[in-house]
């Protein structure tokens, strides 16, 4: 869709100006999640989008006799999360980290406030999410067409 | 109920709805095909239609079928990809198409009607990938 223009790396801001940028990282907080291990998104998290600032992560599913299956890894720049923040529900999602994974993290009430107090962050910022959930539905679709 | 109007209140969906365009379709009729170059969103106001692929030996296969309120080409107005499927009509079927370019001039001066389209269509692209999600699982 043309109608924003890549500015940057950052999956979720890729769309925004610096001021906009400075805007919403008032409302973000660095995390650092510790290597090696696997957890629940919702065990760990409600709702909230992430970007990865250093490091990897695996995603994972369980399978109906609790089998881990990979479904995708994400590096820097990369987007989590967006299914739990836009479906608003509980996701059965695993993640593993390798090494320590540094995140920026975006709180869901906050990042929606923008609704109402600045309109085309917002907009820029949705616009970003639909690319993302776009390339991640290509993505998962072709995993299960090999599967079948 | 058409899902990507969801957010819009009556005045925004006459904005909108002022550059769609209705169109019937009797049954088996080719909407598009797999390939195709068009980025218009599709939204079915009555009837049903098959999403047909194509399998190794070349023959058409169902791989869903969408009724009222599903949206059809919502992957290709965000990203610049031919059509992935082909579209039949299984029964008489109404129509609704949001064509692209102007839907891209409207939401472009429309700053409140981007937000909620674009939120309604993650929404839509949400709920696609946790059903794909779900065929892995088993």
């Amino acid at each position: 869709m043309n109608i924003y223009t890549r500015q940057n790396d950052n999956d979720l801001l890729k769309y925004l100006s610096e001021q906009e940028i400075n805007m919403v990282n008032t409302c973000s907080q660095d995390m650092i999640i510790e290597g090696n291990i696997l957890f629940k998104y919702n065990e760990k998290f409600y709702c909230d989008l992430a970007v990865i600032a250093k490091g990897r992560c695996e995603m994972f599913i369980k399978n109906s006799i609790q089998d881990l299956i990979p479904l995708e890894e994400f590096t820097v720049g990369e987007l989590l999360w967006e299914l739990p923040f836009v479906m608003g529900s509980k996701t059965d999602l695993y993640f593993k980290t390798y090494d320590k994974l540094y995140i920026v993290l975006y709180k869901k009430e906050r990042l929606e406030e923008f609704e109402k107090t600045n309109q085309l962050i917002i907009s820029k910022i949705y616009a970003a999410l639909n690319d993302s959930l776009c390339e991640k539905n290509i993505r998962i679709t072709q995993k299960l067409m090999r599967k079948t | 109920m058409n899902k990507v109007f969801k957010y819009l209140d009556k005045n925004e969906i006459e904005k909108v709805s002022s550059i769609c365009k209705q169109c019937v379709f009797q049954e088996n009729i080719i909407v598009f095909s797999a390939g195709d170059r068009n980025r218009d969103i599709l939204v079915i106001e009555a009837g049903i239609i098959d999403v047909l692929l194509v399998d190794a030996k070349g023959n058409d296969y169902i791989v869903t079928q969408l009724t009222d309120g599903d949206v059809i080409g919502e992957m290709n107005f965000i990203l610049p990809l031919r059509r992935t499927a082909s579209i039949k009509t299984r029964t008489k079927t109404k129509i609704v198409t949001i064509p692209y370019q102007d839907f891209v001039v409207l939401i472009s001066n429309e700053v409140e009607i981007s937000v909620k389209i674009f939120k309604a269509i993650n929404e839509i692209l949400a709920e696609k990938l946790q059903n794909t999600i779900a065929l892995i699982r088993g």
